[in-house]
């Protein structure tokens, strides 16, 4: 029998309602479980965008996440910034995108002396943070985020932060648990790391219980109690009733710094530490300038970093209580600008940051040391102590040796003068 | 019925049988066989990566096998006048619009399960894994491109086949964006109830074909989602019910033309 017109009408009417009353529910689940978390990516081409706009979000980040891993590995790191935010906006749930990208900011953009351009570190962060927003339910990121920290900052305070948030998540992968513990004790929170060491002992004897002939049980099982041991050891060999601490160490530190070719300097010095394996830090930045490695900084993610910045920083090895190198920014113009009028050579050594063997005679704070001209405490986050400090600031203080030189442009650009510039001191 | 179900025998003995659809077959085969080739990248990035091709070729294919099949079917028809022959037997128009959807599925079944198996094969050689929930995303793409087939044989009863080509397309890409519009809408308190009113009944109103994209937590398994099998069961439904609207539409349509 043909159904009649009206019939349809009504039958057409019943299923429109019947439709939209399930698109009606339909949509809020959809938001909450499906939703891409970012607007529209700008930048694609017609056709990508077409299939993007088509359903094939995922689809295309996939596309320009491997041209992008191309880019990597023929050293085209310029081009890869920029497929790292289209993919995250096409698919924001790409981890790996996210640690792999900020990654790339924080480590591979470097100059001709394998030197990373550190004007990179802030967004890696803010990148991570906004991946971290997006995905706040793996554990992943808050550990790049804390390793980032722990690592590439050396802000070890901040990093112990985030590394907790990581190992609260049971996913979480057990020898990576560690670098909280080891966080803690580089930022002198010595109670926390025994703490922490003391809980991943217990963790690992429960998996072994569990897994009496998984080799992977056994083995974090001996190394976390073989670090346990350790840590618990160093703290009564360095802060026992005979502490291999003291008494201080004078380490006559002094530096100086000479520009020798336009835009290189020769940085030399003495630091008597008795023992190998030590490194001095040096810093080239405009004057005053203070980086501030907190993702806070940018509201939102950029890529785009101050083009008058210059910043470079180094570490120099002390052989016999002597360092000397000369540090190149000639060859990277983009990466050390130098249009400041003046500059800051800051060289340092930070005892929180050497090798246990030698922080066993300087202690973690380093109360094994001491000097005549340029010891000064510093907060964890490595900022002088001043009369605004607050109460938290003053939490395990670190000794550290410090020399500031500054120099003016036209003494880096050895502008006016055919000769070699001493720096004033 | 028997006669519906004659006509669908038909039409999927005929589609299997179109060079064009052979080729989009094989093309999406052969892009999924090639899929391993990305083996430079990390093991957790390649099964991302893997997934992400995988599913979004199933579907793209799936999407052009719809339209191309469905876009001649009424018109083809007409054309070579077979469906003369077809209506002078007790064979009413709804039978006919209805059996040339059924074999429009069939076939549309026959391409997903063809491309899931190879895309679970090619899985398995890569990864020596196969993740079940690949199973889920076929099914909802199989429904989302059901739906678009129902959306151009709809078409097809009143357009013609190039006309059908754009109005099918262009009815996919915007039942892909509204949603997403409506969201993005909906964050920014700028904008007023002048605007989000009618996108929101545009949202009620059109093939929503993004409410079948459930690929995401598919290649990022990480994610937690929320009542998801209602979700699912849901879209199901209204995948149905969309399909079901637009065949009485079509049929409506089909009946008062002359022939």
């Amino acid at each position: 029998m043909k159904p009649s017109g009206s019939k349809l009408m009504a039958g057409i009417a019943a299923l429109l309602i019947g439709q939209a009353a399930l698109q009606y529910n339909i949509f809020p689940l959809w938001q909450k479980n499906y939703a891409p978390k970012q607007s529209t990516p700008i930048g694609l081409s017609p056709e990508q965008l077409l299939l993007a706009f088509a359903g094939f979000r995922e689809f295309m980040a996939g596309v320009l996440w491997v041209q992008a891993d191309g880019f990597f590995h023929s050293g085209n790191y310029d081009a890869i910034l920029p497929m790292l935010r289209l993919v995250t906006w096409l698919d924001p749930h790409q981890v790996d995108i996210y640690s792999t990208g900020a990654w790339h900011m924080a480590y591979n953009f470097t100059d001709e002396s394998q030197r990373s351009d550190r004007r990179y570190i802030v967004p890696a962060l803010k990148f991570l943070e906004e991946g971290i927003q997006n995905n706040p339910t793996i554990w992943d990121l808050y550990f790049e985020m804390g390793w980032t920290y722990y690592h590439k900052v050396q802000d070890p305070a901040s990093a112990t932060q985030w590394l907790a948030q990581a190992n609260e998540f049971e996913k979480m992968i057990t020898a990576r648990r560690h670098i909280l513990a080891h966080a803690y004790e580089k930022s002198g929170q010595l109670q926390n790391s025994v703490d922490t060491w003391v809980d991943l002992v217990d963790r690992a004897e429960e998996e072994y219980r569990k897994k009496p002939d998984n080799w992977e049980a056994q083995i974090e099982r001996d190394t976390t109690r073989n670090n346990l041991e350790q840590m618990l050891i160093r703290i009564v060999r360095r802060y026992g009733d005979q502490p291999e601490t003291q008494p201080p160490v004078n380490l006559n530190f002094d530096a100086t710094v000479k520009v020798v070719r336009p835009r290189v300097i020769l940085v030399e010095g003495k630091l008597g530490i008795p023992t190998i394996g030590t490194r001095v830090d040096v810093i080239v930045r405009n004057k005053g300038h203070n980086m501030e490695y907190d993702p806070a900084k940018l509201q939102t993610f950029s890529f785009e970093v101050d083009k008058d910045l210059t910043y470079m920083q180094d570490t120099l090895a002390v052989r016999e209580s002597k360092f000397r190198r000369e540090l190149d920014m000639s060859k990277d113009p983009k990466m050390y600008p130098f249009t400041a009028d003046e500059y800051e050579v800051v060289i340092s050594y930070n005892p929180r940051f050497s090798s246990p063997h030698v922080q066993d005679r300087l202690g973690w704070l380093g109360e094994g040391m001491t000097d005549d001209n340029y010891l000064v405490e510093a907060d964890q986050h490595l900022k002088p102590l001043g009369p605004d400090s607050k109460p938290e600031d003053k939490q395990s203080p670190v000794r550290m040796v410090r020399k500031v030189i500054t120099l003016t442009r036209d003494q880096i650009l050895m502008r006016g003068s055919r000769d070699r510039v001493n720096a004033p001191n | 019925m028997n006669a519906t179900l004659a006509i669908a025998r038909a039409t999927f003995g005929e589609a299997i049988r179109k060079r064009v659809l052979l080729i989009i077959l094989l093309v999406a085969l052969l892009i999924l066989l090639v899929t391993p080739a990305f083996e430079v990248l990390a093991v957790r990035e390649q099964k991302t990566i893997l997934t992400s091709f995988g599913l979004g070729i199933i579907q793209l294919a799936g999407a052009l096998i719809a339209i191309i099949l469905c876009i001649n079917m009424i018109p083809q028809e007409i054309e070579r006048r077979t469906i003369y022959t077809i209506l002078s037997k007790p064979v009413l128009r709804h039978h006919f619009v209805l059996g040339k959807f059924l074999g429009a599925m069939q076939t549309l079944a026959f391409a997903f399960l063809l491309m899931g198996v190879a895309f679970m094969l090619v899985m398995y050689l890569t990864l020596r894994e196969i993740d079940p929930k690949v199973v889920k995303g076929l099914i909802m793409f199989f429904f989302q491109s059901s739906l678009l087939a129902g959306v151009t044989l709809f078409f097809s009863t009143f357009a013609s086949p190039l006309v059908n080509f754009f109005l099918s397309g262009g009815t996919f890409l915007v039942g892909n964006i509204l949603s997403n519009f409506l969201n993005t809408i909906e964050k920014n308190p700028q904008v007023g109830s002048m605007t989000r009113i009618p996108v929101q009944i545009l949202v009620l109103l059109m093939p929503n074909f993004a409410n079948f994209n459930v690929q995401n937590p598919i290649i990022n398994p990480e994610q937690q989602l929320t009542d998801e099998t209602a979700y699912l069961v849901q879209t199901v439904a209204y995948g149905g019910v969309y399909i079901c609207l637009l065949l009485v539409a079509a049929v409506l349509i089909f009946n008062q033309r002359e022939m």
